[in-house]
């Protein structure tokens, strides 16, 4: 069983469509009942992508109160992605389950693996922005974590933060591996291009070979509910995301 | 079927692995210290120590000419020189090269020696005759691959001359592009190339040459702001065509590049300094390599002194003092070169590729049609009596003029078995057993050396078919010449011909060869009745023309095979990239896609699923290369559902040809990507594979052995002391 974990210091670089559409690319390259994603962003979005409406199931949050399972969170979809939504939970239930997380550090990773998951199955966690008790949990069960960037100064602002938080965890988890993901690339922006050569050039080797390029299509398949590999399979966006997925199975297994 | 797909089956048949893998370098052995130790002896700083030493050599090669065998002796002798030059060709090193090279002339001079004193007919009849031609057909072979090879032993390694600091003194260069008729985009790609040349723009000049003035290369010259020069008048072939730009311009070098060729990006910065340096030197030559290397390259003349220039660079001041280009042969560089030499001028060549050429197949209609025309320059101009050119010019006009009438020699090879089964004409008074003794060893070694010569350049058994192709074509274009030449002085202009280069070959130009085709036939089939029917003891003599025979049967139907094969149509001489794209739409939406003609002006894309798109819309284009994007906008047209036109205009084309040349350029190393060399194992691997496990497996043996042998003795002597 791999765990990779989708994070960003900075709200609004598509993190959750990238957790979404990775994990459809990876599904659709591994086969059926190979991957799930978990939602452990109290905005509660992810399930969106699969076209899952069903707004009153419990999510990880009341579950993981309620019982000291996730039994029965996961929901099926025609994407052959399981999806574990963080759910509808009030003000209350979150402050509890935060409070419960910080008390215990590996938590999440505690209940992934007493899921009885496979051990050839990928499960990609998706996390709020932000240094949060959702992203030590991440990193201290993760054996990938996917930072995913934009080429703005916004992105570029937060990378001391992530450096000194990486520093911090891989004194912790020195087996844990961190690679930079480009997400919304588009060289025909001349500022996008420059700032994208600025961090090719600071980040080197620890940013993935393939970033997502800017593609409408990524928005567009969301109002459709679906991944953008079943909206756009043509796209450029599709594109990326599917050798992207290759390459995070090569770097897994490696 | 095609000779190159006959020994790709074969190489698959053998488990020979093809392409690049089979190449395997010269290894660096034992041999090639032994080779340094002996050229670096202090001995040879002694004085007339060189002389006496190569006197010795000489009397004793001389000795090994003459000196008879018996047959066994002549066998053994033989099976050790030859076994001595294939352990040797493994090693890299010149040293290797002159052992195999001495090894491979002293056994052919022993074998022609022989041949002419102990196998001619005795009485004087027509045997007579017709032996002393086979035998001079095999001395003119054995006399034009010894030329050759001393003209090829030791290439002259110039290495480029750094330039000065200050650009103040780099002379002004003046490129001249020679159109030849070529399509606008081609004239584009390589003048966009020569505008590239890493010289300071003040003094680099590009000029197109055309033969006659066409609008749509005005427009484009216009817009890349370089000039574009014709003749008022028209018919006017590419000397004068040079000769009018020469009184036009103003540079004191001139590049000559032909339109089908790229110039590397540092061609002039890797050349001028040789023109700073030597002031005497008047012209400087370059070769070309091929943008796809191919076993066709059989045919191009190997690159070594003198013999395949892609790009000269001249001296204006000393090509005006000579009255321009060498105007009377076909040939100009090679001539226009040998009469500067004749000034007093020196003329140089530097052994880098700074020229990138389309695949040899284009060409090689060019060099057929040029063939003759160089021989009739020799014949016509006759430098031996004309000018006082040192001796390694007079070794190539020699090889030049035996290679004028190679064809005649090789029709020889074809008719003689043909001569002795159908006609009983004893050509070689011998027993098969002493001529196999012989010319075995002569041939093998011919062979080895040949491979060491050519190196990547071209596949043995591809040169013969292809030579034995041109013979006749030849021997006919040969005889007009010569004849024609002796009549009066030809004023034919060279390569005024590219209206009509000859087309692949078809049945016409097959026909003579069907015919000796079908006597080496009949000769086969007499002689294999012949030896099946009669009572009598077999004839070895026979018997050996019967090989002959089925050999040249063998190369004439490979050779047929190749007559037949349909013309070999290439729309573009460039190679053409498929590389992953992008289009993005006014919308935001994108397309993946790939390029199909990357580096045309006129892009074609491939989309992957069909998409709406507004003719002459606008949208943005990005070609991915080697990890890196290029993004540029363009105007694009649907052609059918799933192919794009796309049409780059403005800034983004400056974007568009870097990207371009950057994607064709191979750098200054290119040779070294190639296969180093193929050493062309003769033994199937199974068999070496084989002998390679069972010699390991011996050695083994002989190692437990006497380990064992040694336990045992110890063990004896132990129980001996102790009874002590």
């Amino acid at each position: 069983m791999s765990v990779v974990g989708v994070v960003s210091m900075k709200g609004g670089v598509g993190k959750t469509s990238v957790t979404a559409n990775l994990a459809a690319a990876l599904s659709s390259k591994l086969g059926s009942d190979r991957v799930s994603v978990v939602d452990l962003d109290p905005q509660n979005a992810l399930h969106w992508h699969f076209g899952i409406v069903d707004s009153e199931a419990a999510g990880v949050c009341q579950q993981s109160l309620r019982a000291d399972d996730w039994a029965g969170v996961a929901l099926a979809n025609e994407f052959d992605v399981d999806c574990l939504p963080y759910g509808a939970a009030s003000e209350v239930d979150r402050e509890a389950f935060e409070a419960l997380l910080a008390a215990e550090p590996d938590w999440i990773g505690r209940h992934i693996r007493q899921a009885g998951l496979d051990q050839d199955r990928v499960v990609l966690i998706d996390t709020p922005p932000g240094s949060t008790v959702y992203l030590k949990q991440v990193f201290a069960c993760a054996d990938l974590v996917l930072i995913v960037l934009l080429a703005d100064a916004g992105s570029y602002a937060t990378i001391p933060a992530m450096e000194s938080w990486l520093d911090e965890m891989s004194s912790v988890y020195p087996h844990l591996r961190s690679i930079y993901v480009l997400n919304q690339v588009d060289r025909s922006d001349s500022f996008n291009r420059d700032v994208a050569d600025l961090l090719q050039r600071h980040l080197g080797e620890r940013l993935a070979p393939i970033g997502i390029h800017s593609d409408e299509a990524v928005s567009e398949a969301l109002a459709f509910q679906q991944p953008v590999l079943a909206y756009d399979p043509y796209g450029q966006a599709s594109h990326d995301i599917v050798r992207l997925a290759a390459w995070m199975i090569t770097t897994l297994n490696r | 079927m095609n000779p190159r797909l006959l020994l790709r089956l074969w190489r698959d048949r053998w488990g020979k692995s093809d392409g690049q893998n089979r190449a395997i370098p010269f290894l660096e052995g034992q041999l090639s210290l032994w080779a340094d130790w002996l050229t670096q002896l202090s001995v040879w700083a002694l004085p007339s120590v060189p002389n006496i030493v190569g006197l010795c050599c000489l009397s004793l090669s001389s000795l090994l000419l003459v000196v008879q065998f018996s047959l066994n002796g002549q066998i053994i002798f033989s099976a050790c020189l030859v076994c001595l030059a294939l352990y040797a060709r493994r090693f890299a090193g010149h040293f290797v090269t002159l052992l195999l090279v001495g090894l491979s002339v002293a056994v052919s001079a022993r074998y022609m020696y022989w041949r002419l004193t102990s196998t001619l007919v005795q009485d004087i009849d027509s045997d007579l005759v017709l032996g002393l031609g086979l035998c001079l057909a095999e001395l003119h072979l054995w006399l034009l691959t010894i030329t050759s090879t001393m003209q090829d032993l030791w290439p002259v390694k110039k290495k480029p001359i750094r330039l000065p600091r200050e650009q103040a003194g780099w002379p002004g260069v003046d490129v001249f592009v020679l159109c030849d008729d070529q399509s606008a985009s081609h004239i584009r790609s390589t003048a966009a190339a020569a505008q590239a040349l890493n010289w300071p723009k003040r003094i680099l000049k590009i000029h197109l040459l055309d033969s006659c003035l066409r609008d749509e290369i005005k427009t484009m010259a216009d817009a890349m702001a370089i000039s574009y020069l014709t003749p008022v008048d028209y018919f006017h072939d590419r000397v004068s065509l040079i000769n009018l730009a020469v009184a036009k311009t103003e540079g004191s070098l001139i590049a000559i590049i032909e339109c089908h060729s790229n110039p590397e990006p540092e061609l002039l910065k890797m050349t001028v300094g040789w023109f700073l340096r030597e002031t005497n030197l008047a012209m400087l030559q370059t070769p070309g390599h091929f943008l796809a290397p191919a076993a066709s390259v059989r045919i191009m003349p190997i690159f070594e002194e003198t013999n395949s220039f892609s790009c000269a660079l001249i001296r204006r001041s000393m090509l005006k003092e000579m009255g321009g280009v060498a105007p009377e042969p076909v040939t100009r560089r090679s001539h226009t070169a040998l009469k500067l030499q004749a000034m007093g001028y020196s003329t140089g060549y530097l052994g880098f590729s700074a020229i990138a050429e389309p695949a040899p197949e284009l060409q090689q209609a060019s060099v057929e049609s040029r063939w003759p025309g160089e021989r009739e320059a020799f014949l016509a101009y006759r430098p031996f009596g004309d000018y006082s050119l040192f001796w390694k010019l007079r070794l190539a006009s020699f090889q030049e003029e035996l290679r004028f009438f190679h064809p005649i020699p090789r029709l020889a090879y074809f008719l003689a078995p043909a001569a002795c089964l159908l006609l009983d004409i004893r050509l070689i008074q011998t027993s098969a057993a002493l001529l196999g003794a012989y010319a075995l060893p002569h041939l093998i070694h011919a062979h080895i050396t040949n491979q060491r010569r050519q190196k990547q350049h071209r596949l043995a058994a591809l040169t013969d078919v292809w030579e034995t192709l041109l013979a006749v074509h030849i021997l006919c274009m040969t005889a007009v010449t010569l004849l024609w030449t002796e009549l009066k002085q030809r004023k034919k202009t060279w390569q005024s011909d590219t209206h009509q280069r000859p087309d692949a070959f078809n049945w016409k130009v097959g026909l003579p060869y069907l015919m000796i085709f079908a006597i080496n036939l009949a000769a086969l089939a007499s002689g294999l009745t012949h030896l099946l029917t009669s009572r009598s003891e077999i004839n070895e003599m026979n018997a050996l023309f019967v090989v002959w025979s089925l050999y040249n049967v063998m190369i004439l139907a490979a050779r047929l095979a190749v007559a037949e094969e349909g013309r070999n149509i290439r729309l573009h001489t460039r190679k053409q990239m498929h590389l992953p794209a992008m289009i993005r739409l006014a919308s935001g939406r994108t397309l993946s896609c790939t390029t199909e003609n990357f580096p045309e002006l006129a892009l074609t894309l491939k989309l992957s699923a069909p998409v709406a798109i507004e003719n002459q819309s606008t949208v943005n284009i990005s070609i991915f290369h080697n990890h890196h994007e290029f993004s540029f906008p363009a105007q694009v047209a649907l052609e059918t559902d799933l192919i794009l036109r796309a049409r780059i205009d403005g800034p983004a084309r400056l974007v568009y040809e870097s990207l371009a040349l950057a994607a064709y350029s191979r750098g200054q190393d290119w040779p070294k990507w190639l296969p180093a060399c193929d050493t062309g194992d003769p033994l199937p691997r199974w068999l070496t594979a084989a002998l390679r496990a069972m010699h390991r497996k011996a050695g083994h043996f002989v190692q437990d052995f006497g380990r064992f042998l040694r336990m045992q003795l110890g063990r004896g002597w132990m129980q001996i002391w102790k009874k002590k």
